[in-house]
């Protein structure tokens, strides 16, 4: 049941929104680029066949209007709308409401972005076919009920929202005492983010690496895994650095994650591109499901990069109703990816965003370097989204020529009139525990941001007040 | 006499008169210095002809990305054609958003002199829906 997909309307924009207009060309599909008046005259507007003004700057008048977007593709004659990530990627009521008018909606059904947006829902449906969670509770309804469960898990606890992800309604708390105060900070954190108080608890394990698998599904019921990636150098629990292979798995720990992936995502009848995340306790030698994301995801061009397949053109395709382009051991990887993300941000000034016009914007070119980015000399970084700016993709032989290839590539990467991450991770590359592969999710937090705090004061002879 | 530049009163008075038994609704006519616009409708407490200098026309925006719809359906043309005055608050037209139709009204009064998108046509966000010659002082500008 083929169905046609001639005009894609790209509901998205910076890199994400080119990054999908350029596959639809690559496929012959033409594009519509839904922008709000501040990205009128973006990169994504000009490259597509069009642009239309969905409105103002402020993503809840424009980029959040389910009903604005799908009117915006009916009146522009598209047959399909592709999300992107973020903004309403994994809001059901745009797969819902594009349905009803005749759209394909590139990416998963409504009903799977429920169930696994839900994240209690999640956990049990994963628990019920045999994949480790990380032990926890069910909803803890107050700050008594959040207690008898933390002292059942076993301090620390991780208190996090069921609607939640993105590390928002999430507090490590290590001491009963405080757990009562982080209950109030996480429901009302959540209540802010998602609209949903509810919160449960987690075993919190410290020594952790998040691992994700990436999948591909389509409706003939097949389900494959591209391999995993190692997402583990976060800041708030935000992506940082990515990369794929992880160093931290063997080669037997990889085929049993993998093969969980591909369990969970079989078990939903997956359609499309999806990530299964898991929590590798470096300690245990132990992986547990930590949630699955229903669309592509920011980091995807690593996985891109060592297998060859390019995910973006298997979404549309899948979408399309044709099946996944390929077997599963014709997956094959080659060679280590590294994926930095380069923000407007002061690293310096707790990465405080620094939007503002890009007077000068050289990103480095060659073998192994991919840029993914929006930007250009004279580009204005509106203050109303994300930081953003573009993913340096490097590949190298091994890790280690990756590592260095990056560090070269990062350091003839010219950006001037916005400060960016740049230097941050020209900083993270030349540190042994990167390069030994030796670091967890809260290393950047514990170790390095003190270290690139103390040699950019002693550079500057400043002292930060 | 009242003379200006070779435009008397009498040619006013006779072009009135000539409107009046025509069968249309308005006239314009423009020198260097003098614009008449003579009209048969307009604001019932003014003259019916406005002796004024040129002014330009504003445009009115639509608040929303929508399917315009300056006819409702049922066909009854609710809205105002060309030529007709319309006051502030008065309703223009409609955007559909899906199956919701959002009504919007006229920031400040004035005559509609062109209707930009046709019936049907789906309309960006600040796209302009009408020009309108505005009737003295506008109060905020346009939507």
């Amino acid at each position: 049941m083929n169905r046609t997909v001639s005009k894609v309307l790209v509901a998205n924009r910076g890199e994400i929104a080119l990054r999908i207009i350029r596959a639809c060309r690559d496929l012959g599909i033409a594009t519509v680029a839904a922008v709000s008046e501040a990205d009128r005259d973006s990169l994504p507007a000009r490259e597509a066949d069009r642009a239309i003004c969905i409105g103002p700057a402020r993503p809840s008048r424009s980029y959040l209007r389910v009903d604005t977007i799908v009117t915006a593709a009916l009146g522009t004659g598209c047959d399909a709308v592709h999300p992107g990530y973020g903004f309403l990627a994994e809001q059901p009521e745009l797969p819902e409401t594009c349905e009803t008018h005749g759209l394909v909606f590139i990416g998963p059904q409504a009903d799977t972005i429920r169930r696994m947006g839900d994240k209690l829902h999640a956990r049990k449906l994963v628990r019920d076919i045999g994949i480790p969670v990380i032990p926890g509770s069910e909803l803890v309804r107050d700050y008594r009920a959040a207690q008898r469960a933390a002292g059942r898990v076993g301090y620390p606890v991780l208190l996090k929202a069921a609607a939640g992800g993105g590390g928002k309604g999430m507090k490590i708390v290590r001491r009963r005492e405080d757990l009562k105060a982080s209950f109030y900070e996480a429901s009302a954190e959540a209540l802010a983010a998602f609209g949903d108080g509810r919160v449960y608890i987690e075993h919190y394990i410290p020594d952790a690496r998040h691992i994700e698998v990436q999948v591909l599904g389509d409706r003939f019921g097949k389900v494959v895994h591209l391999f995993e990636r190692d997402c583990s150098v976060q800041r708030r629990y935000q992506k940082m650095i990515e990369e794929a292979p992880s160093p931290a798995v063997t080669e037997e720990l990889r085929e049993r994650m993998c093969r969980a992936a591909v369990l969970i995502a079989g078990k939903m009848n997956y359609l499309g591109a999806g990530t299964v995340e898991f929590i590798f306790d470096q300690q245990e030698q132990n992986f547990y499901f930590l949630e699955m994301n229903t669309r592509i995801q920011v980091e995807h061009p690593v996985t891109e990069m060592i297998t060859g397949i390019d995910l973006v053109r298997e979404q549309i395709r899948i979408a399309a109703g044709l099946p996944v382009g390929f077997q599963q051991n014709e997956v094959k990887r080659s060679g280590h990816a590294v994926e930095c993300r380069i923000n407007a941000e002061l690293p310096d000034d707790d990465f405080m965003p620094s939007p503002g016009i890009i007077t000068r914007w050289e990103p480095p070119e060659g073998d192994g370097i991919r840029v993914d980015s929006h930007c250009y000399a004279g580009y204005e970084v509106p203050p109303y989204y994300d930081s953003l700016l573009a993913k340096l993709i490097v590949t190298g032989e091994d890790r280690d020529a990756a590592i260095q290839h990056m560090h070269r590539a990062l350091s003839r990467f010219v950006v001037s009139g916005v400060h960016t991450t740049i230097p941050f991770h020209r900083f993270v590359m030349e540190r042994d525990d990167y390069r030994s592969g030796r670091f967890n999710t809260s290393w950047i937090e514990d170790t390095v941001l003190d270290h690139y705090n103390r040699r950019w004061r002693e550079a500057t002879g400043t002292e930060f007040v | 006499m009242f003379h200006m530049r070779g435009v008397t009163l009498e040619n006013i008075m006779d072009l009135m008169k000539m409107l009046k038994e025509s069968g249309i609704d308005e006239m314009r006519l423009q020198t260097d210095t003098l614009k008449i616009h003579l009209s048969k409708s307009g604001p019932k407490d003014s003259a019916s002809e406005s002796i004024e200098p040129a002014e330009e026309l504003l445009p009115v925006k639509a608040a929303m990305l929508g399917f315009f719809e300056g006819v409702p359906a049922g066909g009854h043309t609710l809205f105002p054609l060309i030529g007709r005055y319309v006051k502030e608050g008065d309703e223009l037209c409609a955007i559909r958003v899906l199956d919701r139709l959002h009504v919007m009204k006229a920031d400040f009064s004035g005559w509609i002199r062109r209707i930009v998108p046709s019936e049907g046509e789906l309309v960006e966000y600040r796209q302009t829906l009408f020009l309108v010659e505005p009737a003295g002082d506008v109060p905020g500008g346009t939507t």
